[in-house]
């Protein structure tokens, strides 16, 4: 609880009232002070000075000071009028509520100066920007008639420029610029068009634009403008003027021709060559690079391709090898067979011819292989390739049945027969070798030998193989 | 603003891309040519009055507008020479096209062209896109110039029939001017892709080098034109596909051919300097035309289907 202090002393004016206080000692940083304009607190722990104001005070107007170890108050009266107490008497509650009154008036007072203060702030900061917008109108604005300004002036120009006045025309330009007259055209328009003095010493050039012909009425002379920054020397006025005067001359006598236009051309044709270029696109530095780029990985493409020409090699050696075939040459075509193998390994044909080359040089084992092979590419069975699965089933067959497997050869020619029930030899055959297993196997020979086979087997084994030669030198194509 | 300005003096939007607009000598009317979008070709006349650009004629045709068939594809370049007594020789129209011919027309012949300059047989062909005659400083003397898609500039001389220098630049070439077309030839612009353009010092030929050449970098896009101020051949403007326009200024060397160790002679180039640049647009300009009249006094038009009426002041002090 601090302690209240009382010894005070007041004094008053019709204005102020000087207020005292002792500070016990306390250093001045710890004096709070509290004002409203009826309240006033002064609290140095632990003591603390209470007043309720009899009249109201001016606290803004109002100061204190800390010296010599008191306080002392300059309170600004608001009404001048004479207070004969400085504090009112007061019961505790009435002394609470005021005292939460002042609290709230110091509050409102606050948050009221710091609004004042960003009001202030903001105020100031839109002062400056209107002044940065309004000087960058200005800029543009001036900038604007500037502009203007050359434009008209352009134009007026316009007026001076009449290559009528001629002689004008020195008046009207710029001290700068030297100029120089010299003559240039005829009457006919035919511009001088040889230049006088260029020769690359930097002397003056004589530009004409033959458009200016146009302009023209009497073949007046007309000024020259010369090119400022390049001159290093300058040809002498006498030279000059004999030149000038060779060109009187030229114009003169040019008067006194007729011109003559040059005859037509005779229809003639100038042969060009372009330096090459792959692409129909017009050409670009930037894109060089990439066009290298694919132009070299096409050529690498290109001969890669050549070794492998995949089809066409194919094809060409399965030709080779049915020509062969046919010409009796059967290990020819076994190889032909190989290679197209080794190109395309899934072309069940030519599994097929191999196995009847095979066959024929009676490699009855590669037969056989060579048939299931065939065999294994061409399911499903369908419809399509029933006449390749009957040859393959058909060779098969015939080599079994050479080899002297009855059981696995009938198995296969009765495949065949069922693949084309309406094949009459076929069905003679599969008979044939029914009979044969039944005679082997009556004779006890169930020898699987190759060459043993009986010599009712061997000369079957012929005779189907004659009687099937035909069939199985069909080969595919 | 001491420097010269490039200011548009009026703006007028058009209902279809003008390809190219000219002036006519001695007014101030400009023609402007076209297409419209629904594919027929547009030839309108404008008048500079009152600061706008009145619309004088207006024509529309279902196709181009044609008096001969010239070409079998599209005229990519046109150029004229002598017409109107103006300079010496036959007057002449040269074309060049996409089907890579470029054909000299003579108007006293109307059905065929005089000359035609095409690919050897069995060469590949390449568009041509931009012709310029040059050299007419006699009655016999001619030299054409014609720029291709693919780089090729090759200089035709047409006294002898043959081709007289041919030279490659790497970008296709856009443009191509003498400074000026009636006197011994002095310069030629070059305007390519890849935002380059050359200037070709014409005096001193070699036979092996060619002309001397001085490159410049400018516009950060496709240079499409450049053209020499009728008054001033040393002054000339080029434009770019960002929509700039750019004023260069070219200034001759000390000595303009220099003696090689073999003792033939090579020319010498100078440089150009840059005075002002300026962005009108941000879709190419495409064609630009000096008036022959007022000096500073232009027209562009570009593929924004505006055309802009285009002043250039201070040349006088340049």
């Amino acid at each position: 609880m601090p302690i209240h202090v009382t010894d005070y002393t007041w004094q008053q004016t019709s204005e102020k009232i000087l207020l005292s206080l002792d500070l016990h000692q306390t250093s001045p940083k710890n004096v709070d002070i509290v004002t409203t304009n009826s309240y006033l607190k002064v609290s140095f722990l632990p003591y603390i000075f209470e007043a309720f104001l009899c009249h109201m005070i001016n606290a803004d107007q109002s100061t204190a000071q800390i010296m010599k170890g008191q306080i002392k108050f300059d309170l600004a009266k608001e009404d001048h009028v004479h207070w004969s107490d400085l504090c009112l008497k007061l019961s505790r509650e009435e002394m609470q509520n005021k005292r939460q009154e002042a609290i709230k008036d110091v509050e409102e007072q606050e948050k009221k100066s710091k609004s004042k203060k960003k009001r202030s702030v903001i105020a100031v900061k839109d002062l400056l920007s209107l002044e940065q917008i309004s000087e960058d109108d200005k800029v543009r604005e001036e900038r604007k008639k500037l502009i203007e300004r050359e434009k008209t002036d352009f134009l007026k120009q316009t007026i001076e420029d009449d290559p009528q006045n001629n002689q004008t025309q020195d008046a009207t330009s710029k001290p700068d610029i030297r100029r120089r007259i010299s003559s240039m055209c005829s009457e006919d328009g035919t511009a001088v068009a040889q230049e006088m003095d260029y020769d690359g010493d930097g002397e003056d050039s004589i530009y004409y634009s033959s458009t200016e012909n146009l302009h023209l009425k009497n073949g007046n002379v007309k000024i020259d403008k010369v090119d400022n920054g390049n001159r290093k020397q300058r040809k002498s006025s006498s030279i000059r003027k004999a030149a000038l005067k060779d060109k009187e001359e030229k114009r003169k006598e040019e008067k006194k021709k007729v011109t003559t236009v040059p005859p037509v051309w005779e229809n003639c044709i100038i042969k060009v060559k372009h330096t090459t270029r792959v692409f129909p696109t017009p050409s670009r530095e930037s894109t060089q690079a990439e066009e290298q780029q694919w132009l070299t990985s096409q050529s690498v493409h290109s001969s890669a391709a050549k070794d492998f020409s995949s089809e066409s090699s194919e094809e060409h050696l399965k030709k080779k090898a049915i020509s062969l075939f046919s010409n009796g040459d059967y290990r020819g075509c076994v190889n032909a067979c190989t290679e197209a193998l080794k190109v395309n390994p899934c072309m069940s044909s030519l599994y097929s011819n191999r196995a009847a080359a095979n066959l024929a040089l009676n490699n009855l084992h590669h037969t056989i292989n060579d048939c299931t092979k065939a065999l294994e590419l061409l399911t499903p069975p369908t419809e399509d390739n029933s006449k390749s699965r009957l040859l393959c089933h058909i060779r098969r067959g015939t080599a079994f049945v050479r080899l002297g497997l009855l059981s696995e050869g009938l198995a296969e020619y009765q495949a065949a027969h069922q693949i084309t029930p309406e094949n009459k030899t076929l069905k003679k055959d599969v008979e044939k070798i029914q009979a044969m297993i039944t005679t082997s196997t009556d004779s006890g020979d169930s020898n699987e030998d190759d060459s043993g086979c009986g010599e009712d087997g061997v000369s079957v084994g012929f005779h189907i193989r004659t009687r099937l030669g035909g069939k199985t030198s069909y080969l595919e194509q | 603003m001491e420097k010269p300005q490039i200011l548009v003096y009026v703006e007028k939007s058009l209902n279809y891309s003008a390809f190219d607009v000219k002036w006519i000598p001695r007014s101030a009317k400009v023609v402007a040519i076209g297409s419209h979008p629904q594919g027929t070709g547009a030839l309108q006349v404008y008048e500079m009055t009152e600061g706008d650009l009145k619309l004088l004629h207006d024509v529309e045709r279902p196709k181009a507008l044609k008096c001969v068939k010239a070409h079998n594809e599209i005229v990519n370049a046109i150029d004229g020479i002598a017409g109107l007594n103006i300079g010496k020789g036959a007057p002449e129209i040269a074309t060049g096209s996409r089907d890579g011919l470029v054909k000299v027309w003579d108007p006293r012949q109307k059905d065929r062209s005089v000359i035609t300059i095409e690919p050897k047989d069995g060469e590949q062909r390449r568009d041509c896109w931009s012709v310029a005659f040059g050299n007419s400083h006699s009655n016999d003397d001619r030299v054409l110039c014609a720029g291709f898609d693919n780089g090729d500039v090759k200089m035709f001389d047409l006294r002898s029939m043959a081709v007289k220098w041919e030279t490659n630049l790497k970008n296709g070439v856009c443009s191509l001017e003498f400074d000026r077309k009636d006197i011994l030839m002095n310069k030629l612009l070059t305007t390519t892709l890849e935002s380059k353009f050359f200037v070709y010092d014409l005096r001193t030929f070699h036979e092996e080098k060619g002309f001397a050449k001085q490159v410049n970098k400018g516009h950060k896009s496709t240079v499409w034109c450049g053209r020499h101020l009728p008054q001033n051949r040393e002054i000339f403007v080029t434009t770019g596909g960002n929509g700039s326009v750019m004023l260069w200024k070219y200034s001759y060397p000390d000595s303009r051919s220099k003696k090689l160790d073999d003792g033939s002679e090579i020319g010498v180039v100078g440089e150009s300097k840059p005075l002002q640049n300026a962005t009108l647009t941000d879709q190419p300009i495409t064609s630009f035309d000096w008036s022959p009249d007022k000096m500073g006094l232009s027209v562009c038009s570009g593929l924004d289907q505006a055309i802009r009426i285009v002043i250039v002041t201070k040349l006088n002090t340049v």
